[in-house]
């Protein structure tokens, strides 16, 4: 059609040639994407079905209630266990596992084996800490949430280091860990300490990752083509020719004595006629000429 | 101490005053909504709530508090989807309703599921449950997992106390069915989504234990009109 002169040749893209270029190349099954999009639906569901077990389970917490373990002391599996769930929560998760827990009856901090505290008479606001700097107007619901302030103060601690991202996009990531609050100082050092220890070993596998970085980067630059995952050897051929140097000859002591005279050397002249410096010779001079005379 | 005794009983009057009134409304609710109770159960007397659901020392025995109703022809009428050539005798989505009492201050997510599982496990479609105290979020949650075999409405007691559907202010609800939805939107040439809405949550919504999808027809008296009726889509 393009042939014949009068007619004007569209500038679209032929359209037939088009699809079916596509269709050949890659025609995704239908079900297999349905199914694999279904697959990820289930996996998202499933988290969230183990939160919510996790929840019902976090609401009876702790498991041993015996003397030696209490909230800021808790017993080590049942500190495994809670540290273990709660990497999962977002800080709505954990909001519901407070309210569940207050629900039972308990303290909202799960590691706390006490009754959450009933505040007597009736009100909505409660003031807290009267006569003192720190003086607030606080809703009752919110401290019949704890058995005291240090429960609140531990399960905030835990509800900060939350993170707000869906759970399925965590559940893979081992690095994410929680912290309990520790209240000796001596334990907050060593907690210190070890976070330290965490970044750095963090900057040094950043380090390493940038300098892998560069070096592929590098090798691009150069033209190597990285083929099949390895690097290819470069058939350059090197031959070292080496330069004669001529050494600057090394510097000898004056023979004449005359170089402390010297300055970048530059030997100061005096010049005779000047009258400063011809006046002892002079006077000398005169001395030597007048027997003459 | 006389008097000790004498505030006790006058609290545990009260508490049962309040529980046999929200008795009668459920009653009245289930009713409502087209399931099969018989008459001396909706219109209890107090007298006879009071030897049947009152433990020796005078308290409501709330776990004593529970029924179950089968839906009416009607109401299985009602709700049958239309047959269709593939289905010539479909199913009606309803059955058999199960309403319990609890007098826990809260409801957790594990007395939820208990009670949906059991709802389910017994082949409830509906689990009615009557509460004094507040469900948390994570008991809420359970409530949608269990959708797809038992529907779980939960009131509180104390807004059960009177019955909203017989306030002079409350005009008289009736529920569409399918067919009638139909029929309505072709008389009227409309698509569902240009009918007015009423949410789920909406208070007599609730009452009737409407579904998303379904038109409920309002009839107002009117001083012009004598009468007025404006329909509703449930959202």
């Amino acid at each position: 059609m393009s042939k014949q002169p009068g007619k004007p040749k569209g500038i679209l893209k032929n359209k037939s040639a088009l699809p079916s270029k596509s269709t050949e190349q890659h025609t995704p099954d239908p079900r297999e994407v349905a199914i694999r999009h279904a697959q990820i639906i289930h996996s998202r569901r499933e988290v969230e079905d183990q939160i919510s077990e996790s929840i019902i389970e976090l609401s009876k917490f702790p498991n041993t209630r015996d003397s030696p373990y209490n909230a800021s002391n808790p017993a080590p599996a049942d500190a495994e266990s809670f540290k273990d769930r709660v990497r999962l929560y977002q800080p709505s998760d954990y909001d519901d596992l407070i309210e569940e827990r207050n629900a039972n009856g308990l303290c909202g901090y799960t590691l706390c084996p006490n009754p959450r505290s009933r505040i007597a008479g009736g009100g909505t606001f409660k003031l807290v800490n009267f006569g003192r700097k720190d003086f607030n107007i606080v809703p009752t619901r919110e401290l019949e949430k704890w058995c005291s302030q240090k429960c609140a103060k531990r399960a905030m601690y835990i509800k900060v280091q939350l993170n707000e991202t869906a759970a399925w996009e965590r559940a893979g990531i081992a690095s994410i860990h929680i912290d309990l609050f520790e209240d000796d100082i001596d334990a907050t050092t060593g907690d210190a300490t070890k976070q330290r220890e965490k970044e750095v070993e963090n900057l040094e596998i950043e380090a390493l990752e940038k300098t892998a970085q560069n070096a592929r980067d590098l090798a691009l630059e150069r033209g190597d083509s990285a083929e099949n995952g390895k690097m290819p050897k470069r058939s350059i051929k090197l031959t070292i020719r080496e330069k004669t140097v001529n050494a600057p000859a090394a510097p000898s002591l004056d023979t004449d004595g005359q170089t402390h005279l010297v300055t970048e050397g530059y030997k100061t002249t005096f010049d005779p006629k000047s009258e400063t410096v011809s006046q002892k010779n002079k006077s000398t001079d005169v001395k030597e000429t007048t027997p003459k005379e | 101490m006389a008097d000790i005794e004498n505030l006790n009983s006058e609290a545990n009057e009260r508490s049962i005053v309040k529980a046999w009134r929200a008795w009668r409304t459920a009653h009245e609710m289930v009713q409502d909504r087209g399931y099969e109770l018989a008459e001396e159960e909706v219109k209890i007397s107090l007298d006879a709530f009071r030897t049947q659901y009152t433990s020796i020392d005078g308290t409501v025995a709330r776990e004593r508090m529970k029924f179950s109703a089968r839906p009416s022809p009607e109401m299985l009428k009602k709700y049958a989807p239309p047959a269709t050539p593939s289905n010539p005798d479909p199913q009606p989505d309803v059955g058999t309703i199960w309403v319990e009492f609890n007098d826990d201050t809260s409801v957790g997510a594990e007395a939820m599921r208990k009670f949906a599982k059991f709802c389910s496990h017994e082949h409830y479609r509906t689990g009615m449950l009557i509460l004094s105290g507040n469900v948390s979020s994570a008991a809420k949650k359970e409530i949608s997992k269990f959708a797809q075999w038992t529907t779980i409405e939960w009131f509180l007691e104390e807004d059960l106390l009177i019955n909203i559907t017989h306030h002079e202010l409350v005009p008289r609800h009736v529920i569409l069915s399918r067919d009638e939805k139909t029929a309505l939107l072709k008389r009227y040439r409309l698509k569902e989504t240009q009918l007015p809405r009423i949410l789920q949550r909406d208070p007599v919504a609730k009452y009737f234990g409407m579904r998303r999808g379904q038109v409920v027809k309002i009839i107002r008296s009117s001083e012009t009109a004598g009468r007025y009726a404006s329909y509703r889509l449930c959202v």
